[in-house]
């Protein structure tokens, strides 16, 4: 039976004389509209989400019933409709930021329409409550048997970032050595070669083919509901470069209401007070886009970001534009297909390294300044479907390309040039075999074709298969037990497999506090660029090592979180002990000649401790209230020790912390951060004895203070706009983060961002 | 609220370019092959770097400032160890660049050069160590020094 809605429209289209080319098209989607019109109605179902303590509406928190692709956000009222529900059993999950899940269980019948009032009870200020990257499936926080930080995006925009690298600098445990994401002390730096982190947009791996590198400006951060970092071996479950753990950009879900939302910045470098470095006024700007609206079945999301930034260093300039689109086609209540297409632009200097330390801001190749020109584009789709309440298969597929192009004005086109494809494609089920056991299983393929001018033609093939259970019968303990196999081809390297098994468990004590235990072990394959780079540039030799073995090591942590009453104020405390052992790591060293190759020559051994605690301070009950103060502090103390030199592992800190204070002011707030990492102990030192940098080991412990002050419009003039004014590195304090390279010195940014 | 604002205004710290750092560092690795010598022959372990070429001996050179040692002995019953030196006094040449070894008892007497940079074992009377000339501060320099303990290269010390 079609709903009359959908028969008066399907006549007045086949009326209309238009052209057979276009009637073919309108068929089609006719076809497509009739499919969805002869779906049962099913039931329906009307909540009205509210915060528990101040009965206020939440606009922006997250339905879904689990088991289907059935879900939505609430809206400026709090209300949420889900219609077209089928009969069945299901379980309701209600989240937000900043409060607890609320889950119930419910039972549909056809035709039912189920009004229910959700109240949200507050937790403790900035924590996500609900986590995919743990077990590849969406899952509570605290069931999660590893360390996660799952990180807003909203008011991490604020803050006028534009780049990945810039985000996870805020994350605790994080560091960032210039194209290295370092966690937990287990990556170095290597220009970015071979990263021992995966990076994820919506579970599709995102590194390079050639390089194995993360490109931070491909990331569509106005797009992104939260980042998710897994803090760990992951292998079990992800597979090569999961080895220090994985960053997951998950991006939002749109609502039936549409949804706009814009960001104009700009800023200036302050002049640093040294006449040595001055190089007159430079500034950047940036502006970007988003919308998103869900029609009926259908859901777009899709954000433009343009970008230009003349840098504080001479010949590092830059200009990059990018464009992002995720479609969503809810086929039928069990069934969804989403699509995700990216494309960015970047032209910039090739800054290496300073000239000297009296000359930090001019390029120790400023004889011959170079440009890379380099685009990254995406195209992924993703097939979930429930077979039943139990059952269900997501297929995801993407094709992954990377180019670059050095050159030199002027110069004939001999420099270094690469194009890289890298191809993925994953079936996982997932199979609810006891109420409280969970598998899941899947086939996973990686594939990178690369044709460069420094690596050759190359192709690497890994072919996986995995296992998971979830055991919850034994509540309050839940136990996690898994494992991957690997097999790596590529030309010119011996074939190898490896095999990947992973141990949680997670324990909700009596007492309060909640103990987690994980156990994995985890690889990374040589890239294609560490076993096959040959180049000479900016007065480095680099020489290829085909007989690279892959890196691999076992991690270990014992975690416990709890929330405990701070003068009278909730806060959530977590605290992780770990330990992780790492065979035959990849690091570049110098060798004959003073070329530099990638060998496996380090084993290391990486322990410490991370503390977290997230509250606030002040006379009211709610974190958000003018008068309270915000607060979250964050502390990593790491040992990491090569075990082949008897010292410290290069390019590592001891000690990391982060402390950030929020003050509502009523009509915006005030921000403080506050980010410490102790100076790197150890560096290549041939970069000084080989006389490649002048004062490379010129380096400080870094303190960087980030104020700022954001207005909100509809409080002063009654629009849906806000005001930020910033100043980055507040201190104009001078430091490096790997040899030569000075970081950004003090910052003044203003930025309008806004929506409807 | 004052302190800060002086603090923004004035910028604290960090990197300096007008206080450039005035001493040099040599760096390397010392590997060892060979059989190792009895613990108690092993009384102490450094690398020794001297200014005049052949020295008088280890402990006299290093009290009249012509010769400098590692702060800390090697590590025994290694395959390799790294090493660092301090060199304030700039520019300077060392001449010779010795891992050596206190076997007996007496300080200023019971030493020997078990590994000289420039002069792999198995190193005959003709080999010339290397120099080193140390002169630009802020830099690192290099010297990878071989030790065979079964063959020891020419002894300079009396």
């Amino acid at each position: 039976m079609v709903p009359s809605r959908y028969r008066g429209g399907f006549r007045a289209l086949t009326a209309a004389a238009v052209p057979m080319r276009q009637l073919r098209w309108l068929a089609v989607l006719a076809t497509v509209a009739m499919l969805w019109a002869q779906q049962p109605p099913g039931a329906v179902l009307q909540l009205v989400v509210r915060d528990a303590a101040t009965t206020q509406p939440l606009s922006g928190a997250t339905v879904r019933l689990q088991g289907t692709v059935l879900g939505g956000i609430s809206r400026r009222d709090g209300t949420v409709r889900l219609e077209r529900i089928p009969a069945g059993e299901y379980t309701l999950v209600v989240s937000m930021v900043g409060y607890r899940v609320w889950q119930r269980t419910l039972r549909l019948q056809a035709g039912d329409t189920v009004r229910l009032l959700v109240e949200l009870e507050p937790q403790p200020v900035g924590l996500v409550p609900i986590v995919v990257t743990a077990a590849k499936r969406a899952q509570t926080l605290q069931e999660a048997p590893v360390s996660i930080s799952a990180v807003e995006l909203a008011p991490v925009l604020e803050r006028s970032y534009s780049k990945l690298d810039e985000v996870l600098r805020t994350i605790p445990g994080v560091t960032v050595n210039r194209d290295h994401v370092s966690i937990r002390g287990t990556s170095g730096f290597a220009l970015g070669v071979g990263s021992r982190t995966l990076l994820l947009l919506d579970g599709i791996p995102l590194l390079s083919g050639d390089s194995g590198e993360m490109k931070f400006d491909a990331l569509p951060l106005m797009a992104a509901e939260r980042i998710e970092v897994l803090k760990g071996a992951a292998s079990a479950l992800y597979g090569t470069a999961a080895l220090g753990g994985v960053i997951n950009v998950i991006t939002r879900e749109p609502s039936e209401q549409p949804q706009g939302a814009f960001r104009l910045y700009g800023g200036l470098y302050g002049t640093p007070r040294f006449e040595q470095w001055q190089l007159g006024q430079r500034g950047f700007w940036g502006a970007d886009l988003s919308y998103a609206q869900r029609l009926g079945p259908i859901a777009l999301l899709s954000s433009a970001t343009v970008v230009r930034d003349e840098s504080y260093r001479l010949d590092d300039d830059s200009f990059r534009w990018q464009l992002f689109a995720k479609l969503t086609w809810r086929v039928s209540p069990p069934t969804a297909l989403t699509v995700l297409l990216q494309h960015a632009d970047d032209d910039h200097g090739n800054w290496l390294y300073w000239r000297s330390l009296q000359e930090a801001t001019r390029p120790g190749n400023e004889d011959s300044p170079q440009r890379v020109r380099s685009w990254k584009s995406l195209l992924a789709a993703e097939w979930r479907q429930f077979w039943s309440s139990r059952l269900s298969s997501t297929l995801r597929a993407g094709a992954y390309r990377t180019e670059f192009r050095n050159r030199l004005p002027g110069a004939p086109d001999t420099l270094p040039s690469s194009v890289a494809y890298s191809l993925s494609a994953e079936w996982q089920w997932g199979w609810q075999w006891q109420p409280n056991i969970l598998l899941s299983a899947g086939i996973h393929g990686i594939g990178n074709v690369v044709e460069a001018s420094i690596y050759g033609e190359r192709r690497q093939w890994l072919l996986a298969a995995y296992a998971q259970a979830e055991l919850g019968m034994l509540r309050p303990l839940g136990v996690t037990v898994g494992a991957r196999l690997d097999r790596e081809r590529m030309q010119g390297a011996a074939e190898h497999f490896e095999l990947n098994p992973r141990l949680g468990i997670v324990y909700a004590s009596w007492f309060g506090p909640q103990f987690r235990f994980a156990l994995g072990r985890a690889f990374r394959a040589p890239t294609v660029a560490e076993r096959f780079a040959q180049l000479r540039t900016a007065g480095f030799v680099v020489r290829p090592n085909p007989q690279l073995k892959a890196e691999r090591g076992w991690s270990a942590e014992l975690g416990a979180a709890d929330t405990v009453r701070l003068a009278g104020k909730p806060w959530a405390v977590d605290v992780a002990v770990f330990h992780s052992d790492l065979f035959d790591l990849i690091e570049p060293g110098f060798g004959e000649g003073a070329a530099i190759q990638f060998r496996n020559v380090t084993r290391a051994r990486i322990q410490g401790v991370e503390l977290n605690a997230t509250g606030w301070v002040g006379p009211s009950l709610r974190a958000n209230q003018p008068g309270t103060l915000r607060c979250e502090l964050a502390l990593t103390l790491l040992n990491p020790r090569d075990l082949s030199a008897n010292s410290m592992l290069k390019y590592r800190s001891r000690w990391l912390g982060i402390a950030r204070a929020a003050l509502p002011l009523g009509f915006g707030e005030f921000h403080l951060e506050y980010r410490y990492q102790s100076r790197v102990e150890r560096i290549d030192e041939e970069f000084s004895t080989l006389g490649f940098i002048r004062h490379a080991d010129q380096r400080v412990p870094i303190h960087v203070v980030e104020l700022r002050w954001t207005l909100e419009g509809m409080a002063l003039v009654g629009l849906p706009v806000q005001l930020s004014l910033g100043m980055r590195n507040a201190f104009d304090y001078y430091y490096t983060e790997v040899p030569g390279n000075l970081a950004p010195p003090r910052q003044f940014v203003l930025q309008l961002s806004g929506g409807w | 609220m004052l302190l800060l604002v002086l603090l923004l205004l004035a910028g604290c710290g960090g990197l300096d370019p007008t206080v450039l750092p005035t001493e040099a560092y040599i760096t390397g690795t010392v590997r060892f092959r060979g059989a190792w010598p009895p613990e108690d022959s092993l009384r102490d372990l450094r690398v020794v770097a001297f200014q005049n070429y052949p020295p008088q001996d280890v402990v006299g050179e290093v009290l009249s400032g012509k010769a400098l040692f590692t702060q800390e002995r090697l590590p025994l019953f290694v395959d390799s160890a790294s090493y660092q030196l301090r060199i304030e006094q700039l520019p300077v040449t060392l001449r010779y660049i010795v891992v050596a070894q206190q076997y007996g008892p007496d300080l200023f007497r019971h030493w020997r050069g078990v590994g000289v940079y420039g002069c792999p074992p198995p190193a005959d009377t003709a080999c010339q160590p290397d120099s080193l000339q140390v002169q630009e501060a802020g830099r690192w320099y290099r010297a990878d020094i071989e030790v065979d303990f079964e063959h020891l290269p020419p002894q300079p010390f009396p």
